[in-house]
């Protein structure tokens, strides 16, 4: 019988948070671009003597992903010292969370095409970054070797590990993942989560198991920097264990290393033992005490998740799962939806809008939607009028490219537009239709007599008309006004 | 000015009082410094200029009417482990010989804010760890009161230039005894205050849960002085805490002492000291029986049998992980190599003493994977029961009355082979800082032989002034630890 | 338990310290000695002891978030034995340790 397999899948995510200063000490959190070695201090460059302070809206931002990923926060958790020698590590270990970590036995929603999978979330805990290592030559005066230079400025800021079930078992899921798990953070407000500057950083494990009773060693794979690369790294590497087994032999727990431009990935070379990190609780540091209050505040806080969000525009607003998708993917955008429909737009034609032409600006100029110049009020308004028939599509839009370009509210941008308030009917409906019908005699005068069989030239003068008052009236009004005025002109010939 | 040395309440009020200047009584220290290092060696930087700079401005404060501070010109001597801006700070060690820290420790910064002035540097067991300040890399020190003896350690150098009538005043750290045995061994007062109740701001970490700084003196007033100062709250060290301390001095001018228990520990009847020591206990109770203090029996069975097992696995354990950022990277000694990991085995190999290393490597071995179970949290359970039976004896005693060491000061070289014979003169006080608990070397006299006795008071934490107040009133009774012989010129 | 000299070298390897052979036995006699004053603990009744020291006191505030500059970086930069600009700088790293992800 033919051998199959089983991939198990689990994921280690590190998340960067938005904190001002680092986790231990006070320096600035803005290192990017900086010079090296001058966002540093004694804390957290390791400094005999030096001491960690810990940072309270690090443990916010730890609690606030904790409680969204639906964990169950520790109200004691304590900090352990996790012991390797690597020159990026100041004080030669790290400060990290074992034994009682943060917050534990969460789980996150992902959808694939539409279908809702779980993934648990085994704990999140609060630990330090490390300094960053650049390697190569330097000037020529150690010419010859190639040392390599270390930078401090990131050493100390603050990460919440997020480490999840081995739940996943395709690179698909994992991919989901990620990105859910870097929406919420996003909506939080507790990180960038950015893969390629290095805000948001992922670590996979995964393993086979065969029809056969088999079972592969977990290999952990590091240095994957994007999604692309998470995917293309599981992929390559669940084939090659599966390779590994097919041929009888046996897959070792190891940690492998991707190597993104040859596109495979790598054993380390000649495997040391298991590393000793000699974890021992930290001396320095208390206890982390969370009460109840704190964990309420914190709550409150709390914005409706991403996934909720979906659920919602897709059940109650009977939106497409991919609309709802796309809809809410970002905070801002989900809110400035929301707020247009407070502010009068029926969800259909808000929905429509806010997918198409506001995101379209929001992607073009890279703001947020509170830099947008018109607000969900305008909008919705706006919205509203079109949805009562006074408005068309058409001079809607162009109202919003008045108001989006030159910054204008809604009433000046619809005088400016030439558009009237209530719409257009009665005698100035009146008066737009005979200034079409007079401006255009030839068309009038063969609708009159009857020849315009096809209805080309009546559907002519009414789009003329349409014109004319900006879409400003509905199309049975206009046709109706039309006839009056056929009918009128009919009865002077007469 | 007289040229004995004086007291540094005496100093400070001569200072602000311009009965003398601030310049005066630093340059009387500096030369009775200069005359008796060859021979004590007790001190690894001396900061001649900057100690006589730093008077000159005390002496303009005063002359311009501000106020300089309850420590006024007071010449101070600081452990070698206490960072000093810009002043080498070595911890006795090769691996820091020449580091010049760019920021200064807590208590620093409040010595000088309170007009003291930091006239020296001293020597040190190295990164303290020893009980003889021998283990140095600037070569030992001697004992005041007999320099073929040992000052004991590892604020040798701290407790040697008290001795020696250099300062009135020093700072030391204890981790296992480092303050009280070495006052002991001095014949100088000698305080540990209660965990957390000082700054650790600044103090190169040898245990970090055990480390404090404290006042080594030859006056209870002094060392009161000096814990206004030094005390409280630092929000860089999370470990501290406001002690909610009474003014120290209050209690060191009154030291109302009337109904205060005092325990005498059951453990110490029996011939476990040398005779003299065991007196001092006698005497001393009657000393404190007499200002209307009651007598109560307590035992610390468990902390004699059980603490240096328990503090020789907590320790190493985190002194092996404090100094595990020795590198050769960013501060300190480097020796050149190939490759990063052979910078760190040939630095770490040339900059560590030997007995820094056993300890270092008995640290990574009771935490290692295997070991961590049967050694570290084993000895951390052990610990709490030590603290329990603390607070056990403590129900029936407010202050406990017990030796600060066993026997007088040995001579140089008696340990050279057994280490672990020298881990033994901690006995009676590594448990109060397994304990957390403050506790205070008191002198009680000196011998024909010219070698020094006292007691050890422990007090609950927080009750810190309850042992300034005990202390005080022995004091009275067996007068104040004079200068060495030689001290003054 | 048996103290030989493989612990003693194992423990040297984690201390990133490496003792020379001609002092590894007396290490190895220091490790006995000391190992077996450690075994004097097994004595003591630990049951139900909460292994964690917390030396006391309320709960100790939180630092909060506003960024302070520390002003002598430089001065931490002239410790360094090797300097570039305002890196420090390493020899190479080979194979052992946790490898770099920057």
């Amino acid at each position: 019988m033919a051998l199959t397999f089983e991939t198990v899948i689990g994921l280690e995510v590190h998340v960067q948070l938005s904190t001002n200063s680092k986790l231990f000490c006070p320096c600035p959190t803005d290192y990017i671009g900086r010079e090296p070695n001058t966002f540093v201090c004694p804390v957290c460059l390791g400094l005999p003597g030096s001491l960690p302070s810990l940072n309270a809206r690090a443990v916010q931002l730890g609690v606030k992903i904790a409680l969204a990923l639906g964990c169950f926060v520790s109200r004691v958790s304590r900090f352990d010292r996790k012991h390797y020698f690597y020159p990026d590590l100041p004080k030669a270990f790290q400060v990290s969370q074992l034994g009682l970590p943060l917050a534990e036995k969460g789980a996150m929603p992902i959808f694939l095409g539409g279908l809702k999978k779980t993934v648990g979330i085994t704990r999140l805990h609060l630990e330090e970054d490390a300094g960053k290592l650049l390697h190569g030559t330097p000037d020529g005066r150690l010419s010859g070797t190639s040392f390599t230079r270390v930078d401090y400025n990131r050493a100390g800021i603050p990460l919440a590990e997020v480490v999840s079930e081995p739940d996943m078992s395709t690179p698909m899921e994992a991919r989901e993942y990620v990105l859910s798990l870097r929406r919420i953070v996003r909506y939080l407000g507790a990180s960038d989560g950015d893969m390629e500057s290095g805000s948001l950083r992922v670590d996979v494990n995964v393993s086979q198991k065969c029809s056969d009773g088999r079972v592969g060693g977990r290999v952990e794979v590091k240095n994957v920097n994007s999604v692309r690369a998470m995917e293309r790294a599981l992929e390559y590497e669940i084939s090659r264990q599966r390779e590994v087994l097919l041929s009888g032999g046996q897959v070792y727990r190891e940690t492998r290393h991707w190597d993104d431009s040859n596109g495979v990935t790598r054993g380390t070379r000649g495997k040391e033992e298991a590393q000793d990190y000699r974890y021992f609780p930290e001396p320095d540091l208390p206890p982390l005490v969370i009460d109840d209050s704190f964990i309420r505040a914190v709550e409150k806080d709390l914005p409706e998740l991403p996934w909720e969000k979906r659920e919602r525009f897709q059940a109650e607003w009977g939106l497409s799962s991919e609309d709802a998708s796309t809809l809410s993917e970002r905070l801002d955008l989900a809110e400035f939806l929301e707020g247009t429909v407070a502010h009068g737009a029926s969800r259909g034609s808000a929905a429509n809008w806010v997918k198409t032409e506001v995101l379209r600006i929001l992607n073009e100029t890279g703001l947020e939607t509170e830099a947008l110049p018109f607000t969900p009020r305008s909008l919705g308004a706006l919205l509203a009028k079109v949805d009562e028939g006074s408005l068309s599509n058409t001079a809607a839009r162009g109202v919003l490219e008045i108001m989006g370009h030159e910054g204008l509210g809604l009433e000046e941008a619809m005088r400016k537009a030439g558009i009237v308030p209530g719409g257009v009917k009665g005698d100035l409906l009146t008066e737009a239709v005979r200034g079409v019908l007079e401006g255009h005699p030839e068309e009038t005068a063969l609708v009159l007599s009857g020849s315009d069989s096809s209805g080309k030239k009546r559907k002519y003068l009414q789009g003329l008309v349409m014109r004319e008052i900006r879409g400003q009236a509905p199309v049975g009004d206009v046709s109706a006004a039309i006839d009056r005025e056929l009918d009128r002109m009919k009865g002077f010939r007469e | 000015m007289s040229r004995e040395p004086m007291d540094a309440a005496a100093i400070a009020s001569a200072v602000a009082g311009r009965e003398c200047s601030a310049v005066e009584v630093v340059s009387a220290s500096l030369e009775r410094i200069d005359a008796q290092e060859p021979r004590l060696n007790a001190l690894i930087t001396v900061l001649e200029d900057q100690a006589l700079e730093r008077a000159a401005f005390i002496d303009g404060q005063v002359a311009s009417g501000n106020d300089p501070g309850p420590l006024a010109g007071v010449p101070v001597v600081v452990k070698d482990n206490l960072c000093t801006r810009g002043i080498r700070t070595t911890c006795g060690s090769r691996m820091l010989e020449n580091w010049k820290p760019p920021y200064d420790a807590a208590v620093v910064e409040k010595l000088e804010g309170a007009g003291a002035v930091i006239v020296g540097k001293s020597n040190m067991d190295e990164f303290a760890m020893g009980s003889s300040s021998e283990h140095s890399r600037f070569g030992p020190v001697s004992n005041p009161r007999d320099p073929s003896r040992v000052p004991g350690g590892s604020s040798g150098g701290s407790a040697a230039s008290v001795a020696a009538g250099y300062v009135p005043i020093a700072l030391g750290s204890d981790t296992g005894g480092s303050i009280r045995q070495p006052a002991a061994f001095c014949g100088v007062h000698g305080l540990k205050p209660t965990y957390g109740a000082v700054s650790r701001w600044g103090l190169i970490a040898f245990a970090s849960s055990l480390d404090q700084v404290g006042p080594l003196s030859r006056s209870v007033v002094d060392a009161a002085l000096t814990m206004d100062v030094i005390s409280g709250c630092d929000p860089r060290d999370s470990t501290s805490k406001g002690g909610g301390f009474p003014r120290f001095i209050e209690g060191a001018l009154n030291p109302y002492v009337k109904g205060t228990r005092i325990g005498i520990v059951r453990e110490f009847r029996e011939g476990v000291l040398e005779q003299p020591l065991a007196k001092a206990i006698e005497d001393a109770a009657l000393a404190l029986g007499e200002s209307g203090c009651a007598m109560a029996e307590v035992s610390l069975e468990e902390s004699v049998t059980f603490g240096l097992p328990c503090y020789y696995i907590i320790s190493p354990a985190e002194a092996s992980s404090n100094l595990a950022r020795f590198d050769g990277t960013r501060y300190g000694l480097r020796m050149d190599a190939q490759d990063f990991v052979s910078q760190l085995l040939l630095t770490r190999g040339a900059g560590f003493g030997d007995e820094v290393k056993r300890r270092i490597l008995t640290g990574s071995f009771v935490l290692s994977s295997g070991y961590y179970d049967a050694f570290y949290a084993t000895a951390l359970k052990v610990r709490k029961k030590i603290c329990a039976e603390f607070d056990r004896a403590f129900t029936s005693a407010d202050v406990i009355l017990m030796p600060a060491v066993s026997s007088f000061p040995f001579k140089k070289g008696n340990f050279d082979d057994d280490p672990v014979g020298m881990y033994k003169s901690d006995l009676f006080t590594l448990p109060v800082n397994l304990a957390g608990l403050p506790g205070m070397t008191v002198f009680t006299g000196l011998e024909r032989s010219g070698l020094p006795t006292s007691v050890q008071l422990v007090a609950p934490r927080w009750q810190d002034q309850r042992l300034i107040k005990c202390a005080a009133v022995i004091e009275k009774k067996f007068g104040r630890p004079p200068v060495a012989c030689g001290g003054c010129i | 338990m048996e103290i030989d000299d493989k612990i003693v070298k194992r423990a040297a390897a984690l201390s990133g310290i490496e003792i020379e052979d001609e002092k590894t036995e007396a290490m190895v006699e220091f490790f006995k000695e000391l190992v077996g004053h450690f075994q004097g603990l097994e004595s003591c009744d630990i049951e139900g002891m909460d292994p964690f020291f917390d030396p006391g006191g309320s709960p100790y505030p939180l630092r909060g978030d506003e960024p302070v500059r520390w002003e002598d970086s430089d001065k931490a930069l002239e410790a360094g034995a090797l300097i570039e600009g305002t890196f420090f700088i390493v020899p190479p790293i080979s194979g052992a340790g946790v490898p770099d992800e920057s």
